[in-house]
């Protein structure tokens, strides 16, 4: 699954890129505004935390957040672009790798 | 007197040992044979004359090709008492025997002789220089070859040409009369009237199992018709199209293509030997056989694919293939595809023959129907779908702007008004003000949520300001600078139109986001003759086109615009950017 998405790690400046989930695996790819760009990745097994912040600072772009707490303490908010529902279903497959939701 | 023919009529070998192709025919000896009769009559030219006139009526009257020539033999053998007789049938191409039927030489004496003339020597002077010969001793010919091992000895002899309207059929051969003596001027009149007589029947056997052979086609072709009639999956449609041709054209490899935008088609379908890995597979037109006659529009049989500049040498001698047929496939005066054949593999020299052109031809026009179909239902449940779909998302948004969002809107006025009276107390403010907060956001994502729906703008005031709304908010969320310019009149376009152009430029805009790295993206609307077009080129890293799979999820694009006739045109390459083309036609 790849979803364009605005992402940061927490706390970080926006980044405007993707999203690749596959095999348990996320891989973020972005790039600031100043140019610059950057890679994420972490399996999914090492989340200890997945929520949605609906409200708050931790919205990203002005829309609400989703937000992955990694065992290692990086904190990843994500923010999909122009797809309606997919926050919801993020969280769900997130939650249901990480082992933090029966499946 | 009676005079006993000869015994146990069987196999002839001719006067030479070439190749060629057998047919043998062993006869079953009469009771009294024409022969017979003729010799016990103390055979009159009358006598003889009535006998060839039955004898030419019983040869027209039979339909099987083989039983024809067989009673021929045996007729032309009986009439003027030869001991061994044959008949050569010019192949197509007028230079060789194509069949030689004997008559007179034992099975056994055939099997040691081996395999059967071709038509050299004698044999062959009669193919180019179609007039009677009669020869004392034929070995003493010049022409003569000779004769291979085994042969019988066979010294007089008689050859007669099968003609019809200047068309030679074959040769009557006899040789060796019972009697010791030579054939007569009158032996060659006889036999040149049943040679005459006989190749009517020839023409009429051919022409009988010509069409009996169609006919058969036909019927198959029928069977087939209706299978395609009921398939409306065009993707098993497609694949019984190949499996069920390649079938009645007992050919090697059968493909199917379609166009892939403007300038290219895609191999849909393919069945036989090597259509592994082809499906999929995208050319531009101008690069194949099949692409260009895409193009012209006529069917082409090619007899030797390595001497056709057109056909691809690589896939050719890759696949080891000899010769091939082209056959556009249209529907409504419009070319939907194109269905090539290639090595017939009955024939051993591969070709096709006219027949299975034709035969292609018409079975390509009831496919491409079939395909129009499909492709139509398929068109008209995605664009059922998608009006649903639109139309939903309408609804949706409406609801949540006119209605949720409005009720926010009041809750927000009425907390403003519960501020002011609570203002008096510290926590109470704060609680409410709280409460402002949660509503002012949930009042942007309702009315963020009732734009991603479907923007109303598109419905109020036509694509130019939806896509102006939407290409600002997309460039303050990415970064990505985006140049857009709409070179369009005032006029609105049809909703479907405007609604397939936005969605083309969001989906393409959030590829970008996904796949492009871009920096920079450019959007220009320009109206052309009979149509409307987007062009959206991005400053990215480009992406190899023909590699496999659809992660961009150009397959669904492409379908939104075939919904509605138009065409998505995509040039990229690796580091090079990609410009989209989408044009849709204005009816």
């Amino acid at each position: 699954m790849i979803v364009a998405v605005i992402w940061s790690e927490v706390p970080g400046s926006a980044l405007a890129g993707r999203l690749e989930l596959t095999d348990g695996d996320a891989t973020l790819w972005g790039r600031e505004r100043s140019g610059d760009e950057r890679t994420a990745s972490f399996s999914c097994h090492d989340l200890i935390d997945v929520r949605i912040e609906r409200f708050g600072p931790s919205r990203l772009g002005g829309r609400p957040t989703l937000i992955l707490e990694h065992r290692s303490g990086r904190l990843f908010g994500i923010s999909p672009i122009d797809s309606v529902g997919v926050l919801g279903e993020l969280a769900e497959r997130f939650s249901l790798q990480s082992k933090l939701l029966p499946a | 007197m009676d005079v006993e023919p000869p015994s146990c009529p069987t196999i002839m070998a001719s006067a030479e040992g070439d190749g060629g192709v057998v047919s043998r025919r062993t006869l079953k000896r009469r009771p009294r044979t024409l022969y017979a009769q003729l010799v016990g009559v103390a055979a009159t030219p009358a006598a003889r004359l009535q006998a060839l006139v039955e004898a030419g009526m019983s040869l027209t009257s039979e339909l099987s090709l083989d039983a024809v020539l067989g009673r021929l033999i045996q007729t032309a053998a009986e009439l003027t008492g030869a001991k061994y007789a044959a008949l050569g049938v010019i192949d197509a191409s007028h230079t060789k025997l194509e069949r030689f039927v004997t008559h007179g030489v034992e099975e056994s004496t055939h099997a040691m002789i081996g395999s059967l003339p071709t038509g050299r020597g004698i044999l062959g002077l009669l193919i180019n220089d179609a007039r009677p010969i009669r020869l004392h001793d034929l070995t003493e010919d010049p022409h003569s070859v000779g004769f291979p091992a085994h042969h019988p000895e066979m010294r007089s002899f008689l050859g007669v040409p099968v003609m019809l309207r200047g068309t030679n059929y074959g040769n009557l051969y006899l040789s060796e009369k019972e009697d010791g003596s030579d054939f007569s001027e009158e032996d060659q009149e006889l036999v040149t009237l049943l040679a005459g007589q006989a190749a009517i029947a020839i023409e009429n056997a051919r022409l009988y199992e010509a069409s009996t052979r169609w006919s058969r086609r036909l019927e198959t072709l029928n069977e087939v018709g209706n299978a395609l009639a009921t398939e409306t999956d065009i993707a098993l449609l497609l694949d019984l199209i190949v499996r069920r041709l390649r079938e009645l054209l007992s050919a090697k490899l059968v493909t199917l293509s379609l166009p892939h935008g403007a300038d290219e088609i895609r191999i849909a379908a393919a069945a036989g030997e090597g259509s592994e890995g082809l499906i999929g597979n995208v050319h531009l037109l101008d690069e194949t056989k099949s692409g260009r006659v895409f193009q012209r529009r006529r069917s082409e049989r090619v007899d030797s694919l390595v001497d056709d500049p057109e056909v691809t040498v690589e896939g050719t001698r890759r696949l080891g293939l000899h010769a091939g047929i082209w056959v556009p496939m249209i529907a409504h005066d419009r070319t939907i595809g194109i269905i090539s054949a290639a090595d017939k593999l009955t024939a051993v020299d591969h070709r096709f023959s006219d027949d299975d052109l034709r035969l292609a031809e018409t079975f390509a026009s009831r496919a491409a129907t079939a395909v129009d179909i499909s492709e139509r239902v398929a068109r008209d449940i995605l664009r059922r779908v998608v009006d649903a779909q639109e139309t939903e998302r309408r609804r949706l948004a409406r609801e949540l702007h006119d209605e949720t969002g409005q009720a926010l809107t009041s809750i927000l006025l009425g907390l403003k008004s519960l501020e002011e009276t609570v203002a008096t107390s510290p926590e109470a403010e704060l609680a409410v003000a709280g409460l402002r907060e949660l509503v002012v956001a949930t009042l942007q994502d309702v009315r963020r949520l009732a734009v991603e729906l479907r923007p109303k703008a598109l419905d109020d005031f036509g694509l130019v300001a939806a896509l102006e709304r939407l290409t600002d908010t997309y460039s303050g969320q990415t970064g990505i600078t985006v140049d857009f310019e709409a070179a369009l009149p005032d006029d609105r376009f049809p909703p479907e139109i405007e609604t397939t152009l936005y969605r083309m430029v969001q989906e393409a805009l959030t590829n970008v986001v996904k796949h492009a790295r871009a920096r920079r993206v450019s959007i220009l609307l320009t109206q052309r003759p009979n149509s409307v077009a987007a062009v959206i080129e991005d400053d990215g890293t480009g992406f190899d086109p023909t590699e496999p799979g659809d992660g961009f999820g150009l397959t669904a694009m492409r379908e939104r615009v075939n919904m509605v006739g138009g065409t998505l045109t995509i040039e990229t390459g690796q580091g090079t950017g990609t410009t989209i083309v989408v044009e849709v036609p204005i009816r």
